[in-house]
């Protein structure tokens, strides 16, 4: 056989790029780039440039049980029987409430859909993913204003704005591609870039303003932005009196939050506040995106408010050039949250509670009702199985030991059930806890959809053969349903068909059919209602999807953090990422290139700081908060503020941060706890 | 008119994809390196310029290092390694491989123009920092640019009139 060339889309983050890989007999051996692929025009950032953790000798290759001599060797038949068993067993014995599934952000929608349809119909919402550890503030947030939680617009329309925001967010490292082909071409073309955050991050280095904020005062930042655009009458007026209400309420709101009170509260400057409210404003094509710097805080869904409310000022929507909403941070993690995998929506954001909603699905399932109750969130699962409520859960894709805030709590959660399932490529931190590990697929051995950050759906095709008896996840749940006796409802012969199935649940999709899919390279966009529409790449062009049809501003307080330094508990520890490690390492930690030039984390600290403490450069010193204690290489840096630490979460420090939750989408804090440092010799 | 392998440090978002891109191609050996130097706030992809009077051409006594309308090249069946190229070379590009006794360095990945596709590099980089691309189309595009300015500051400079 000859080399093939398979078009694929990137495993990693939400950008969505494509590109070919290049396999000999089965087997992995290099890429090619997909010079013609709409999002990335060939170019990739470092992660998928070295995919050869797909060849690794750790890879699981068959299903596994848990024993007193540890993991043996068992057939696939065995362990799918052992699990429906177990899972029936436990919810005769406890309830439906008493199981909880996690779906995965890097798995299709097509593996989305069937797990959240197999929770619910063994009758539980216990299903939900890590999108509650990132946008889930952004989805409740951008739904109440703008009626969509999804990115208002496309990538392009980035690199056609004249002004771009990014709060919270380091592009540069988490979503390369977005920086480098659309952020910096608008650059060059004479856009300006306005950056807040707490350290000078990459994407910092290319900005016309940087404001350098504490972690955790963004809204007292954006009050004051929006003081200053109401003061001198810079706001977008005709939009405001044709498609905004609620102007008044921001008007008083704001009124307090003067530039110098917000820099008071959140250490920026006055004058760069001002200056980026006035250059903002000279521009009526304009973006706004963040990341986890916005979410991941107690007032998550209120800093979203508050910067898709900027954005409405400033009439930044429903036009070409203008682009707000959140950089998602893996491949499917906007599909998997319009299959429903989460707690409180079904398939395409029918709340579980909108009784018309779920029955309407209901009867397309051929079932009379489905769980009207919303689920736990994933922190919540955790926390009731550390309370012995939850008593099995089944985590396909995910590794929440090293994602979750407060992850001592997450092991303590897993070794107190009863039962646990961990279905994933690698023998995960996770997957040590369980007491079935079934050997799973990984993307470029199987083919499904992907839904990327700007609602781009995409077809992923099969490039290479699983190792040994792994299995994709889709066959694995499906085998898994027929075993629980669910067979009537998991009749589906590949990806095909659940897409079909797909198509008619949930109306954005409708149009967007696996012939469709598998003949369009680079997608199509929700919503697509019908096998005729191009899809929208633009939101809100008329009007807002809210129920008044306009946007809903809802003004928010500034509120400190849940955990403020102390006497014992000096700094604020805040967390980063870095451009060649994803996530939980799970994959880039089994690609040599990558491992080489990232081998470890690294905590930065400003000069300023290192002296207070007597560390230096390079020393390994030992992090503790009031949740647990890290070793971590301190690096020194420059860019950020005295008095806080930002360590990167790949390789464990959640152990560290804090899991107090956004009352509104169950986020936790992970992005400001208090923290010190202690000296090892 | 031939490609030149263009290299812009303005655009570079640091990433290291071209390191990486490079390592891939060319036997686990990476002819570009980035510099991220934090204190500038400034990265820099280094690799070949290719010089069209190369002094590490002059100077190999076996013609190993040798130059044609495209580029500088290492024939390493000729290389005697005697690291003359290494003492020549301002730029500190040609390294020399101890596993093989040879000198290698950048070969705007051969393998890859033979087949229409342009280097990894430049391929990978997702800034425009590395292009490969004709000398005429940078000029262009850097002229572009800052005639639409100028176009810009006319239409502002009649308004005022
Ligand atoms: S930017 Fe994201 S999607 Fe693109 S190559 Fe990098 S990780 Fe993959
Ligand atoms: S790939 Fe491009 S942006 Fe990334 S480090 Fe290399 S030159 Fe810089």
């Amino acid at each position: 056989m000859s080399e093939s060339l398979t078009p694929v889309v990137c495993p990693y983050c939400g950008v969505g790029c494509g590109l070919f890989i290049k396999s000999l007999n089965g087997k992995y051996v290099g890429i090619e780039y997909n010079y013609n692929h709409p999002v990335n025009k060939g170019s990739l950032c470092p992660k998928p440039n070295d995919l050869s953790f797909l060849n690794s000798p750790h890879r699981l290759k068959k299903p596994l049980k848990k024993t007193e001599s540890g993991f043996v060797e068992i057939g696939w038949r065995e362990a799918i029987k052992e699990v429906a068993g177990r899972f029936k067993e436990i919810v005769n014995g406890y309830g439906s409430n008493s199981v909880a599934f996690l779906a995965s952000a890097k798995c299709f929608n097509e593996e989305n859909y069937l797990l959240q349809k197999l929770a619910r119909l063994l009758g539980t919402n216990n299903v939900d993913h890590c999108a509650r550890l990132c946008h889930a503030p952004t989805l409740v947030g951008m739904g109440r204003a703008t009626g969509v939680g999804a990115l208002t617009a496309t990538f392009n329309d980035i690199a056609n704005s004249e002004v771009i925001v990014i709060w919270g967010a380091n592009p540069a490292e988490t979503y390369p591609i977005v920086m480098g082909r659309y952020i910096m071409k608008a650059k060059n073309n004479g856009a300006k870039l306005i950056v807040v955050g707490p350290t000078k991050n990459k994407t910092a280095w290319h900005s016309d303003i940087f404001i350098q904020v504490r972690p955790g005062t963004d809204i007292a930042v954006a009050n004051a932005i929006m003081n200053v655009i109401i003061n001198e009458g810079l706001y977008d007026k005709e939009f405001i009196e044709r498609r905004v209400d609620g102007f008044d309420k921001l008007v008083q709101t704001v009124s307090k939050y003067t530039p110098e009170l917000a820099a008071s509260i959140s250490g920026a400057s006055a004058f760069a506040i001002k200056q980026a409210a006035y250059l903002m404003a000279s521009s009526r094509k304009g973006t706004i995106v963040w990341s986890m710097g916005i979410t991941q805080h107690i007032v998550g869904q209120r800093n979203v408010l508050a910067l898709a409310t900027i954005a409405a000022l400033l009439g930044w929507y429903g036009k070409p050039g203008t682009c707000v909403g959140g950089l998602r941070g893996q491949n499917n993690v906007q599909g998997s949250c319009d299959m429903g995998a989460l707690a409180e929506f079904l398939p395409g954001y029918v709340k579980v509670v909108d009784d018309v909603g779920r029955k309407r699905i209901a009867e397309l399932w051929g079932v009379t009702e489905l769980p009207r109750n919303v689920g736990l969130t994933l922190p919540c699962i955790f926390r009731e199985a550390e309370s012995g409520r939850v008593k099995a859960a089944y985590v396909m894709g995910e590794n929440p030991v090293i994602s979750e805030a407060n992850s001592t709590h997450v092991i303590n959660g897993l070794d107190r059930m009863e039962f646990l399932v961990v279905q994933d490529i690698f023998m995960t931190e996770t997957a040590e806890h369980a007491d079935i590990i079934l050997p799973a697929a990984a993307w470029a051995e199987k083919e499904g959809s992907f839904t990327n950050s700007e609602r781009r759906v995409q077809w992923s095709f099969k490039a290479v053969e699983p190792p040994g008896e792994a299995r994709p996840d889709l066959y694995i749940i499906i085998d898994l349903a027929k075993e629980l006796g669910l067979e009537k409802y998991f009749n589906y012969s590949g990806p095909d068909e659940v897409l079909l199935e797909i198509n008619k649940v949930i109306p954005a999709y409708a149009g967007i059919t696996p012939t469709r899919l598998k003949n369009t390279p680079g997608g199509i966009i929700w919503p697509c209602p019908s096998t005729d529409h191009e899809g929208t790449r633009i939101l809100h062009v008329e009007k807002f999807r809210t129920p008044s049809g306009k946007f809903n501003i809802i003004p928010v307080e500034h509120q400190p953090p849940a955990e403020m330094p102390d006497d014992e508990y000096p700094l604020i520890l805040t967390t980063h990422r870095v451009v060649g490690v994803f996530h939980t390492n799970t994959m880039t930690g089994r690609s040599n290139a990558l491992v080489k030039r990232w081998p470890e984390a690294e905590a930065i600290i400003n000069p300023a700081t290192a002296h207070t403490y007597g560390v230096s450069d390079n020393e390994v010193v030992k992090l503790v908060t009031r949740r647990g204690e890290y070793l971590v290489k301190i690096r020194l840096h420059q860019g950020i503020q005295e008095g806080v630490i930002s360590v990167p979460w790949h390789w464990g420090a959640n152990k560290l941060t804090n899991d107090a939750l956004d009352p509104d989408a169950s986020t936790p804090e992970t992005k400001v706890c208090a923290c010190k440092i202690v000296k090892l010799r | 008119m031939v490609k030149i392998l263009y290299v812009d440090p303005k655009n570079c978002i640091s990433c290291k994809a071209c390191e990486i891109a490079c390592e891939r191609e060319h036997d686990n050996v990476n002819h570009i390196d980035v510099y991220i130097v934090e204190d500038a706030e400034v990265s820099v992809p280094y690799t070949c310029r290719h010089c069209e009077n190369a002094p590490c051409v002059t100077v190999c006594p076996t013609k190993a290092l040798y130059r044609t309308d495209s580029g500088v090249f290492v024939n390493y069946l000729r290389c005697i390694g005697c690291r003359q190229c290494i003492v020549a070379c301002p730029f500190g590009i040609p390294k020399f491989l101890d596993m093989f006794k040879v000198v290698v360095k950048c070969d705007l990945c051969r393998h890859r123009l033979a087949k229409n596709l342009p280097p990894a590099c430049a391929s990978t980089c997702p800034s425009g920092a590395i292009v490969f691309t004709e000398e005429v189309e940078v000029t262009k595009a850097k002229r572009g640019v800052e005639v639409s300015k100028i176009i810009g500051a006319v239409k502002t400079a009649k308004t005022l009139t």
